[in-house]
């Protein structure tokens, strides 16, 4: 029985190498087809992954965007240069929080322009439906859904269309 | 008395794992009480009750049976928190890098099943495992002395069922030349994309009337949503995505269907293999994890590395070659009755009577 399993399968691999020779199959055929079906997932998945690393860029950015003079350090292991640093930080106290200031409100508008940005992109993967209030995720799910059964409903009519009268 | 309850993750209505403890619990019943347990039942079933309705212990003995198919906290606390021995029925967790980019966090609560697994072995007074392949999979976690039992399979349900005569008109209707079949559900690891590019090939290609019906709940809609897409966007003729059918209705499918196709990786058993060759349906599937073990010698086992080039030529050949039709159709139907439930069920119950 083994031996039959084995003459079967070489029998459809001769096939096969057979069909591709005579030109029934282009070549790389089933490449083409596995990554037609692969750039088909990147569609569904673009959005999310993409929009997913941008949120945690933006997270990133919002969280880096605290100008602070605490943050300086002006500790040093020699107390020497550990006082220097702190005169230095008294003497220019003024000069230093007037650039965190602007640093902060350049900051501020800079995460303003991204978040804009972000819902554009949100926006246009969603199609600008507005009406939809659910989270972006469920959102973004529910339109692929929804486009693959109107899709299918299309299909349905079109063969419904061809169908001869009963 | 005696109480034998079985504990699953989740149960729904036509799912196999719960149709396998559904045809178990009616004979755990001639023993005692025996009720089915699962923390996330489908709503739409009453025969399952909640895990959180789990009984106290009243009777001075009590078993229960875990049949493991995935990751879950609460399920695996409620387990470890048990002082009633406890039988493992393993049908096996797929494998979660299938899942890490369509579903991180199925892949997730895959990758801690077999954790959990490893956990429970200590507790575990009995291991049964439904194919040689899970059995190897318990054994390389630590299990010993796995004894394979397909328990609870009953592949020929369907053949009492009378076909659903709406789905019979649509397939009359909405079908053309041979019928291929494909029963699972929209998971990664089932690759249906492999089937329409196969539908692709036999009828863009070859020039064959043939059919393809895909059946199986939408378990992550992306993956049958970019499958059907792809047959929309290569306009391959007569692709029908049915989703989730009732038992009628499938038995209508199994009855039109002329070959039953899995492109599958992945399986621990498979009853809709199972199911087709009891419906004389002959097979086409790839020759990997317990696929193997189910098909036997009655169906076309491809390679794991097979495309729709293959597939399609396994359909081509099985279309042509009466004389190769008619004996997998026999020997499909004699392999499905190997795995029959009354035989294995009586030993299972010798099992747990021993255990005493």
């Amino acid at each position: 029985m083994q031996n039959d399993t084995n003459d079967l399968l070489d029998k459809l691999k001769q096939n096969v190498a057979a069909r591709r020779i005579a030109g029934d199959y282009p070549p790389g055929l089933e490449q083409q087809l596995d990554s037609h079906y692969h750039q088909i997932l990147r569609g569904f998945d673009f959005d999310e992954a993409g929009q997913g690393e941008l949120q945690t860029i933006l997270r990133r950015l919002n969280a880096a965007s605290i100008f602070d003079a605490a943050q300086i350090k002006t500790w040093s292991p020699n107390p020497f240069k550990r006082i220097l640093h702190h005169i230095a930080a008294k003497l220019t106290v003024r000069q230093t929080n007037g650039i965190l200031q602007q640093c902060q409100q350049h900051a501020e508008v800079v995460n303003q322009v991204i978040v804009q940005l972000l819902l554009l992109i949100e926006e246009q993967t969603d199609n600008g439906d507005e009406s939809n209030k659910g989270p972006p995720e469920s959102r973004r799910d529910i339109n692929r859904r929804l486009s693959a059964a109107l899709d299918r409903l299309n299909l349905i009519e079109a063969k419904l269309d061809i169908s001869p009268p009963a | 008395m005696t109480e034998i309850h079985q504990i699953l993750v989740g149960a729904g209505r036509t799912d196999a794992i719960t149709n396998m403890a559904r045809n178990l619990r009616s004979s755990l019943r001639d023993l005692g009480r025996s009720e089915i347990f699962a923390q996330h039942p489908s709503p739409d079933i009453t025969d399952v009750i909640p895990l959180d309705e789990f009984p106290q212990k009243y009777s001075t003995k009590r078993t229960i049976i875990f049949h493991a198919s995935g990751g879950d906290k609460e399920v695996h606390r409620f387990l470890q928190n048990s002082s009633d021995p406890l039988v493992l029925i393993f049908h096996n967790i797929t494998p979660a890098h299938y899942f890490e980019n369509f579903d991180p966090i199925r892949a997730g609560s895959l990758r801690e099943g077999w954790s959990e697994l490893e956990f429970l072995r200590s507790k575990v007074v009995l291991s049964i495992a439904d194919s040689p392949y899970n059995a190897k999979g318990l054994k390389q976690i630590g299990y010993k002395n796995v004894v394979v039992l397909p328990l609870g399979v009953e592949t020929s349900r369907l053949q009492k069922l009378t076909s659903d005569p709406a789905m019979l008109h649509r397939i009359e209707r909405e079908t053309s030349g041979h019928l291929l079949l494909y029963v699972g559900q929209a998971v990664p690891h089932k690759r249906p994309e492999v089937l329409i590019q196969t539908q692709s090939l036999l009828t863009q290609y070859l020039g064959r009337n043939t059919s393809l019906a895909l059946v199986g709940p939408p378990t992550l809609p992306i993956v049958n949503d970019a499958a059907f897409q792809q047959s929309q966007r290569l306009h391959v003729p007569n692709c029908l995505f049915l989703g989730q059918v009732s038992d009628t209705e499938l038995t209508a499918l199994y009855q039109q269907a002329d070959i039953f196709l899995t492109a599958s990786m992945h399986e621990g058993l498979c009853i809709p293999v199972l199911e087709a060759m009891a419906a004389g349906v002959p097979t086409i599937s790839r020759n990997i994890a317990a696929l193997p073990d189910t098909v036997g010698t009655a169906g076309i086992l491809l390679p794991p590395d097979a495309g729709p080039e293959l597939f399609a030529e396994g359909v081509v050949e099985l279309l042509e070659n009466k004389d190769l039709y008619k004996q997998l159709t026999t020997s499909g139907k004699q392999q499905a009755k190997s795995f029959c439930s009354s035989s294995t069920t009586k030993t299972f119950l010798n099992m747990l009577a021993e255990l005493d």
